[in-house]
């Protein structure tokens, strides 16, 4: 039943059919045993990661979700580089998931925290490197030659010795029947010939002629729509279901209670969706009926009002040095919920059958489908995982509560099933960005040296919902990432860019309501990075400094100083074109500094037009620079869209927002040009999906302080009586 | 009820209720899935497709209002080779997820169709897709890229 679907899936996720499909596909080799990862945490495996075919072609099984980051390039690059073989030759696909794909920090296959090319940088090489030596020592089995006196290049073993070549697809046979080898050497980086180079995205062409397969394009045979009724509150539950106008809708088979969401599924969304109109559902709205974001704020503010948490930094005595302080500034930030709002609404397809549960998603959680089959009542083994193109992720498809309504919807109807949701559900039942308030206080000595630092931050935690181990002592190491140092009692690190001296106290207050939160790109760094640059802002104002040179002073690493230099550089610093004002922040996250300066005009109307932005990254090694420049690119977009226009409000327990007229982003014609400088010294790799959201709404908020001589203590800025022109 | 459309120069007659919106004739009727579904009130402009060459948003008109135009949809640019738009966004590498650059390569075709020399201004205006990629200064690129090179 499912076959023809799932061969054409496969089929069409295929970057380049075969450049010569030479005799049938005899058979190909695939590594056996684990290249032992020099990440340290767990080995990983990587036999299903690559096949070199009788036919020529290299196929790269690519793991991870391609979500618009372009990994579906730059893994294959780093796999090819090794390997030696044409950029002609590899073919890219979407394998199914696998054990064999676990990421070597998280331990299950998962695309998150910009950590993709971070883990994979050295297995995905070794991957290369031990088929590429198999292949030599093949060709030296056949020559009688010792391998190591071979070289390998362009899909070719070459003999230098005598010139003697055997391409790769002509050693496949005898090379399948070799051992891994158990050490290779990587190429040095001055071989490399593939990393390091803006290779053409592997993904764009079925990118252009709407051939690219995304969750909601799943066809499978025998497939139902399922499209959702949903309880008013996010504590909501089922009463009672009156189904009968829905079940008299033309196209509507069925309707399916859930636990507090119902679904209508037809031959096709319209009729299901006409069918949820004509539903009527008696909901139990619950505990959190009547909530709101107010009040969430209001606890929030409450929190840190009386200046009970949990401490996550203290060192030396801050109050003496606040005692003492020849200035001292007290600051109060506060960021909104947030929705992802990716471009492809929410979906997921399910074939449940008593014996497997197959999906079809656009996920960024494969190593996690076991729980969608626990939910569904089979055991955890009892699942495949089919990974299509995301359209965009941001972490809102790492949950899996669309899998499961897929898998528990099909369980009901005894059919594959496509669950989708539209806009208005997407934004209404999303997991958000966590709104939080956050008090940070300075001291500056009579040299208007930072003498004492104080913050606290209260919020929501992510961790606590999703991953409760990890929130130990109540404790989110993201809740004050990047604006406390430390670890949380789980374990897990957080880091501030800045010494802010030797009397620090940082503490958190986790208040957790009935909104879900989740991950929403950079996660806490997208409301601390503000929060941080907002404040140095401040202090450099009180003590009578410039802020570039302030930030400086209190860099800890010449990595983040020089970053800041080269912004200055590039941007003109201080020397704007008439009418323009400037606004500067640098941000470190997921093992990368970005930075931005943004230029913003104004008319008389306090209208502003953002005119430029020059931005600045040190990722400590670039795989693909074009792509690189894409994400800044696209972090930045993210991140004006937000701090200009994003927040989600809950009244009554609904949320307020429910498509895009009010939920915003920018457009094409407000989107200034960006130039973007990329530093890669060598120093350990960062990430880049992520590491250029923080910095974004600082630099703007800067620049508009600058421009309108205000101060902007929360977001988004449209609330603050400016618009963006 | 049964509506006949025209879609990529073939009739088709389909058992669906008229006020079904084209575009979920066109996905879920006709299986043709390169036009995306965003935000259904047409505010986002990813269910793009042409009807009599000008670039309209699918999910907010009925099918039984399309009854007689002529539909053009993403799969149809491209049956002899890349059109200009299409080997512009290929040279410039445009999309990254890619889900709204359907809808974004339709409209940006429809613009060059009808002026061949569109200024910025004329650029912002027609291109009122959202991107939440950020793929909008490539996408004003290509787009003078396509005309160049025609």
């Amino acid at each position: 039943m499912m076959s023809n679907a799932n061969t054409d899936l496969s089929r069409r996720m295929v970057l380049k059919s075969a450049a010569a499909s030479a005799g049938a596909l005899v058979l190909g080799f695939s590594l056996p045993g684990a290249g032992r990862a020099a990440l340290n945490r767990s080995s990983v495996t990587l036999g299903a990661w690559l096949s070199v075919e009788a036919d020529g072609r290299v196929r790269i099984a690519q793991p991870q979700s391609e979500m618009g980051q372009g990994i579906w390039t730059s893994m294959a690059q780093l796999i090819a580089e090794e390997l030696e073989v044409d950029w002609e030759q590899v073919e890219i696909y979407s394998p199914t998931a696998s054990a064999a794909f676990k990421h070597p920090i998280y331990g299950f296959q998962t695309t998150a925290e910009s950590f993709s090319i971070r883990a994979f940088w050295e297995p995905a090489r070794q991957v290369g490197a031990k088929a590429r030596e198999m292949l030599k020592a093949a060709a030296g089995e056949a020559w009688g030659a010792d391998p190591a006196t071979l070289t390998a290049r362009k899909g070719k073993v070459v003999n230098p010795a005598n010139g003697q070549t055997l391409a790769y697809s002509e050693l496949v046979e005898r090379a399948a029947q070799l051992d891994e080898p158990a050490q290779v050497l990587l190429k040095d980086p001055s071989e490399w010939r593939v990393i390091g180079k803006s290779i053409k995205r592997a993904d764009t062409r079925l990118k252009i002629d709407g051939s690219a397969v995304y969750g909601i394009d799943v066809r499978i045979d025998g497939m139902l729509t399922a499209v959702p009724l949903f309880a008013p509150s996010f504590t909501g539950k089922v009463k009672a279901v009156d189904d009968s106008a829905a079940l008299a809708v033309k196209g509507v088979t069925d309707v399916v209670a859930l636990d507090d969401v119902v679904y209508v599924v037809a031959e096709g969304y319209w009729p299901a969706r006409k069918g949820v109109e004509a539903l009527r559902v008696d909901w139990d709205t619950g505990d959190g009926g009547a909530y709101s974001t107010a009040q969430a704020f209001e606890t929030f503010r409450r929190a840190v009002a009386d200046g009970k948490g949990v401490s996550v930094e203290s060192s030396g005595d801050s109050a003496a040095a606040f005692e003492t302080a020849a200035k001292t500034v007290d600051l109060s930030l506060e960021v909104p919920y947030l929705a992802h709002a990716t471009m492809e609404p929410m979906n997921a397809t399910a074939h449940f059958t008593p014996d497997l549960l197959t999906v079809w998603a656009p996920t960024q959680a494969q190593g996690l489908m076991g729980f969608v089959a626990q939910a569904a009542g089979l055991p955890p083994e009892k699942v495949v995982c089919h990974t299509t193109f995301l359209g965009c992720g941001l972490g809102r498809r790492f949950e899996l509560d669309l899998p499961i309504h897929a898998a528990l919807v099909s369980k009901a109807v005894s059919r594959p099933v496509r669950v989708l949701w539209g806009r208005e559900e997407d934004m209404r039942r999303d997991f958000y960005r966590p709104g939080s308030v956050a008090r940070l206080q300075g001291a500056l000595d009579a040299d208007g040296n930072v003498s004492g630092f104080r913050v606290h931050v209260a919020g929501s935690s992510i961790l606590a919902r999703s991953v409760p181990n990890l929130a130990k002592g109540d404790v989110d190491h993201t809740n004050v990432e990047g604006l406390a140092d430390g670890a949380s009692p789980a374990g897990l690190p957080y880091a501030r860019q800045y010494d802010m001296g030797g009397n620090v106290d940082a503490v958190f207050s986790m208040c957790n309501t009935p909104i879900p939160v989740g991950f929403w790109r950079s996660v806490g760094h997208s409301a601390n990075g503000w929060m941080m640059e907002t404040f140095v802002n401040r202090l450099a104002a009180a003590g009578g400094t410039d802020p570039v040179d302030l930030r400086l002073r209190l860099m800890k690493s010449d990595r983040n100083r020089a970053v800041l230099k080269t912004l200055v550089e590039k941007s003109g610093w201080g020397t704007a074109r008439p009418g323009w004002y400037q606004g500067v922040a640098v941000h470190e996250s997921f093992s990368s500094i970005v930075g931005h300066v943004i230029e913003i005009s104004k008319d008389a109307d306090s209208r502003f037009r953002i005119e430029r932005i020059t931005t600045v990254a040190d990722i400590g090694v670039v795989v693909n620079p074009d792509n690189v420049r894409a994400q800044m690119e696209s972090a930045i977009v993210t991140g004006l869209s937000a701090a200009i226009f994003g927040e989600i409000t809950v009244e009554d327990g609904v949320v307020a927002q429910e498509n895009f007229p009010d939920y915003r982003m920018l457009e094409l014609a407000q989107m200034p040009p960006v130039e973007v400088t990329i530093i890669a010294n060598g120093d350990p790799i960062g990430g880049v999906g992520e590491a250029a959201m923080p910095a974004t709404a600082p630099a703007l908020t800067h620049a508009l302080e600058r421009a309108m001589g205000i101060e902007i203590h929360s977001l988004p800025i449209s609330k603050h009586g400016l618009t963006l022109a | 009820m049964s509506v006949t459309i025209k879609v990529n120069g073939a009739e088709h007659r389909l058992e669906i209720d008229g006020d079904t919106p084209l575009l979920w004739a066109i996905r879920d009727n006709l299986g043709l899935t390169g036009t995306k579904f965003g935000c259904g009130i047409a505010a986002c402009g990813a269910c793009t497709v042409h009807a009599d060459g000008e670039a309209i948003r699918s999910c907010s008109v009925s099918v039984a209002d399309a009854a007689g135009w002529d539909i053009r949809t993403i799969e149809t640019l491209s049956e002899e080779s890349l059109n200009p738009i299409q080997q512009a966004w290929l040279d410039l590498d445009v999309p990254q997820c890619g889900y709204c650059q359907s809808g974004m390569i339709m409209a940006a075709t429809a613009l060059i169709n009808e002026s061949r020399s569109p200024s910025d201004a004329d650029i912002d205006e027609a291109m009122s897709n959202i991107c939440r990629c950020g793929t909008y200064n490539r996408v004003r690129a290509a787009i003078h890229a396509a005309v160049r090179s025609i």
